[in-house]
């Protein structure tokens, strides 16, 4: 039991000291090593795993797939889909299978950075468009060496939205700066309004998308980034300004929020109950028509107008794992979905509120609200994925149970901000 | 109790039990309801609020891709082999280890139930490291298989419990007869212990169809997916049809509830032990 | 007990050898087929994981052994005692709950009366009920405007209406009800089995003596129920200290930790976080739990019985 080297996929062998599974050995390489089979093969089968399980966004990744074997006949690719909590909970047993989906839909940030990190990706350089995609995009796709491990293909942006319809009938407009969003929450409040939506019974990760902004406008990308990957503390008086600068918009929050799901929250939203949700555009995707016309949203408050504008643009796109059994085949789906053909294609029939991730690509069904977003994030000085993309989802749970608190106890901060950075080194493993 | 249940004036146990009945049944509504309803009157007004209209429209959509019919099949195809094999496997050791004096009887039942106790969280990465090498990896004989052995010790001990219950005289008066081992356990304890395996089945039935954890962990392809993660794979990541979802619930539950039904009988009013006094 | 077969208490002689010898290769296989298939996919791969228990490991890069620390960590771990102390007061509560409940029901339920069979289905449904919605629908019945809220407005208790799941004070109790809906029946379903078991001649023979209800239910009704009793107890114990669908689809455990058990924060530690090492180390110390709760009643239990 103490080979020094246990990986997840050797480690029953490693144990197999103990007889069982050593003597089964011979079942175990039935399965070809990896990428020593099916390079050469005639039409091979390609096998895309997706977490994309909404009718429309399966259509399209379908139509990707039917399109890509159009133009490259020697392929058979197949579409499996998984609903995305259970994805999540199998990426990491997938990319150690013996056989595992040659394509997996992911997302930029740091996990994928580990996987890369273990040589579990397949590295994509050489199908890695040279033009296109943004200076920060392509960083965002590279590993720690450089190496194109990830192939963006839409992103999203997040702000405050709201409804123009009521935002007219309140007789209000968009706040620029903090004090002009604190003043908009008073006014509203004062006409009987609830200012702020956050549903946090089935979504308390949302409290994230306030602390990733307020900490970008306060300290700016460089500490976020640096207290996400823990070399700077929570207890850090940096991190308690922005407890503070929150607690200011605390009143404004709608009270029922902690006992609503997303869904009923962002239909109290739909019907103005509550006027603004700092929110992606995800929040309206499955609206009416009518609606989706009315929706709008304003960039997050500026607060310290000396700290260098940041945006959340959170990319999704594609990986391949380093095991296919047929890494051309995976490399030369990559490539085609690095296209803007390929990108607009599949924002066209999936319908998501989504930009595509090559600049080269228009959007395929474009509204103001989508052009206002992609502005948005074109003319930010830097841009981060969201808490957990950028961390992940053990340090995102002692976010929540910091956040949550503190929207209920906020006389509590020190204390709560103390755990907090307790709970996350323990989460690093020091 | 038992002997007052019967005493009980009938106006005042109905009375009672229809109360009951009424607050159980109350969630069980809510769902009903909730897949009579359209997307459009759910996502303006919320869950809990009053429905606009009712429709039959979203089990209509439940069943219109071949995706709900194919789980309920896939979890047919696994459940009813479960099933059957769990309950004959753990019948016999079940009647080894309750009837006859075998050297650590008591610690191997224990073991098994032990075995049982074994959080799954603790199992699932090493079993699927196993059926990968078994080459049973993303097929439903690994299901079969892994949730057959896993269940066993539980079985095994409630099974155990209720033969020990048996009086001893009936099994003997048949060994007197020349009756074997294995004619004792077929033609004695089984009918038996019927209204216990009856009860056990439909609780079997229950879990492994509804099985979510193990299905997620030992299969891939969709198109063998069980009821639970077809259903929760038609959530959205945001937003959800909880009116598709609620309907396709609803249908997912009818063989259950079949199986409950046909099983009942035997568990609720059949023959008594101890009638052939 | 009184069926033993002589090859296996005393050997087999004589001229029933053969017979004898096939008896107890029947019985052997009775007990070693399941055991050992058991055995081979619980115990085999948990070792796996005990001594996954032992290192730091995400889950992708190379396990550290680090011995002892992850059970070291949870001393200090804030959230492990809550989580632990939740999962007692689940426990008593939960499962205390769900045995009267499930008892009295069964005891209703037994005698054959018109109706009685619905009645039974009806308790049983929420257990064939699919997770994913019965989670939804209590949801519906705690949230701010909802079925119970609007209940006591009806009554005039405005007041003391709450945010159930959402309120530290009262989202461990709220999650009570849903997960006692759901196993009720099901411990129903045990008891009837089990009162199969009870002589109704008994029962009349008691009557006739002047034995009131109570008294037939304390001195006939109860011992004869002891063997499913037994069975109830640790399937409680077992389902109480494993309870975790129900509380990770409607609160998660929050808010922060204060519906937190053993269970859920396994789950978010080692499934969904990348914590396997700890993960692992909390599973083995539910498992250590579990076990030794019902193993020390059932050894007791089963030798109190034999000697008996």
């Amino acid at each position: 039991m103490s080979h020094p080297n246990l990986s997840r996929r050797g480690f029953l062998v490693g144990a197999g000291t103990l007889g069982v599974v050593s003597a089964l050995g011979g079942c175990a390489t039935s399965t070809p090593a990896p990428s020593a089979a099916g390079s050469g093969a005639k039409s091979a089968t390609l096998l895309l795993k997706s977490r994309e399980t909404g009718e429309k966004s399966r259509k399209a990744m379908q139509a990707l797939l039917d399109e890509f074997a159009r133009q490259h006949p020697q392929y058979k690719p197949t579409l499996n889909s998984m609903e995305a909590a259970a994805f999540q909970q199998q990426i990491r047993a997938d990319l150690t299978l013996s056989t595992p989906p040659d394509v997996l839909t992911w997302f930029a940030g740091e996990i994928a950075s580990n996987f890369a990190q273990q040589g579990l990706l397949l590295d994509a350089t050489s199908v890695f468009p040279a033009d296109g995609y943004s200076d920060q995009f392509a960083g965002l796709s590279s590993d720690a060496s450089g190496k194109k491990i990830f192939i963006p293909t839409n992103y999203y942006w997040w702000g405050v939205f709201y409804r123009k319809s009521y935002f007219e009938k309140w007789g209000v407009s968009e706040p620029k700066t903090w004090d002009e969003f604190i003043a908009l929450c008073k006014t509203l409040k004062g006409k009987g309004v609830s200012p702020l939506a956050l549903p946090l019974s089935d979504s308390a990760w949302l409290t994230a998308s306030w602390f990733d902004y307020l900490n970008l406008r306060v300290n700016g990308a460089t500490f976020h980034r640096a207290l996400l990957a823990g070399q700077e503390s929570y207890t850090d008086p940096r991190v308690a300004k922005v407890l503070d600068v929150w607690r200011e918009v605390l009143p404004y929050l709608d009270p029922a929020g902690k006992g609503l799901a997303f869904q009923e929250g962002s239909a109290k939203w739909q019907q103005g109950k509550d006027a603004m949700f700092l929110c992606g555009p995800f929040l309206a995707d499955a609206m009416p028509a009518d609606v989706k016309a009315d929706v709008s949203f304003f960039q997050f408050p500026i607060i310290d107008p000396a700290v260098p504008v940041a945006e959340e643009a959170p990319l999704d796109g594609f990986i391949a794992s380093a095991r296919s059994a047929d890494p051309e085949g995976a490399k030369a789906f990559l490539g085609y979905a690095a296209t803007p053909a390929a990108q607009e294609l599949y924002l066209k029939i999936s319908e998501g509120t989504l930009i595509p991730a090559n600049g080269n690509a228009k959007s395929p069904l474009s509204t103001p609200l989508i052009e206002k977003g992609r502005a948005m994030v074109a003319s930010a000085a830097d841009v981060t994925q969201f808490f957990n993309r950028d961390s992940n989802d053990d340090q995102l749970s002692a976010l929540t149970t910091a956040l949550v608190k503190f929207i209920d106890k906020p006389g509590e901060a020190a204390g709560i901000l103390k755990q907090w950075q307790s709970d996350s080194a323990k989460a690093r493993g020091n | 109790m038992t002997a007052t249940g019967s005493r009980l004036r009938p106006w005042l146990f109905h009375g009672g039990m229809a109360i009951l009945a009424a607050v159980w049944l109350v969630p069980l509504a809510l769902v009903l309801v909730t897949s009579l309803r359209t997307f459009d009157d759910l996502a303006a007004t919320g869950l809990a609020s009053l429905p606009g209209s009712l429709t039959f429209g979203s089990y209509r959509q439940a069943l219109a891709g071949a995706g709900e019919l194919r789980s309920i099949m896939n979890s047919l195809l696994i459940t009813v082999p479960v099933v059957i094999v769990t309950l004959v496997l753990a019948s016999m050791a079940a009647y080894a280890l309750a009837r006859h004096r075998i050297p650590f009887r008591k610690t191997v039942l224990l073991l098994m139930l032990a075995g049982n106790l074994l959080p799954s969280q603790l199992l699932l990465i090493p079993v699927l490291k196993l059926t990968e090498q078994f080459g049973m990896f993303d097929t439903r004989l690994g299901m079969i298989v892994v949730q057959t052995a896993v269940g066993l010790g539980f079985y095994t001990f409630v099974l155990h419990g209720f033969m020990r219950g048996i009086p001893g005289e009936v099994t003997q008066a048949a060994k007197i007869d020349g009756a074997t081992t294995f004619g004792v356990y077929l033609r004695i304890v089984l009918p038996l212990t019927r209204p216990a395996m009856a009860a056990l089945g439909s609780l079997a039935f229950t879990w492994t169809f509804n099985d979510l954890l193990w299905a997620i962990t030992l299969l891939r392809d969709e198109g063998k997916l069980p009821v639970t993660p077809a259903i929760l794979g038609m959530q959205g990541q945001y937003v959800s049809s909880w009116n598709v979802i609620a309907a396709a619930t609803v249908i997912a539950a009818i063989p259950t509830v079949v199986v409950f039904l046909r099983f009942q009988r035997y568990f609720i009013s059949g023959l008594l032990i101890g009638s052939s006094k | 007990m009184t069926a033993v077969p002589k090859a296996v208490s005393r050997g087999a002689r004589g001229a029933g050898a053969r017979t004898a010898s096939r008896e107890t290769a029947v019985l052997l296989a009775f007990v070693l087929v399941p055991f050992t298939l058991e055995m081979f996919w619980t115990f085999w791969p948990a070792l796996n994981s005990v001594y996954i228990s032992l290192t730091r490991w995400d889950g992708i890069s190379p396990p550290v052994f680090v011995g002892l620390d992850n059970y070291l960590r949870m001393w200090s771990d804030e959230t492990f005692r809550t989580a632990l102390r939740n999962t007692v007061v689940w426990l008593v509560l939960f499962g205390g709950l769900s045995v009267l409940g499930g008892l009295g029901l069964a005891l209703l339920l037994d005698k054959p009366r018109r109706g009685v069979g619905i009645y039974r289905a009806i308790f049983f449904l929420p257990v064939v009920f699919s997770m994913v919605v019965s989670a939804l629908v209590w949801r519906m019945i705690y949230q701010p405007d909802g079925v119970v809220n609007g209940l006591l407005g009806a009554v005039g208790l405005e007041s003391q209406a709450r945010i159930w799941l959402g309120e530290p004070e009262t989202a461990l109790y709220a999650l009570i009800l849903p997960a006692l809906w759901r196993q009720i029946g099901y411990i129903m379903v045990l008891f009837l089995a089990g009162l199969k078991t009870v002589d109704p001649l008994l029962h009349e023979a008691a009557k006739t003596d002047g034995a009131t209800a109570f008294e037939r239910f304390r001195h006939i009704t109860l011992p004869q129920l002891r063997p499913v009793s037994t069975v109830v107890l640790a399937v409680t114990v077992i389902d109480a200290l494993r309870s975790f669908d129900i509380v990770w689809a409607l609160t998660k455990g929050g808010p922060y930790h204060s519906s937190e058990l053993l269970s859920t924060y396994q789950f978010s530690t080692g499934v969904l976080g990348s914590q396997l090492g700890y993960g692992s180390a909390l599973a083995v110390v539910i498992f250590a739990l579990t076990a030794g709760t019902i193993v020390v009643y059932l050894v007791r239990s089963l030798r109190t019985e034999e000697a008996a």
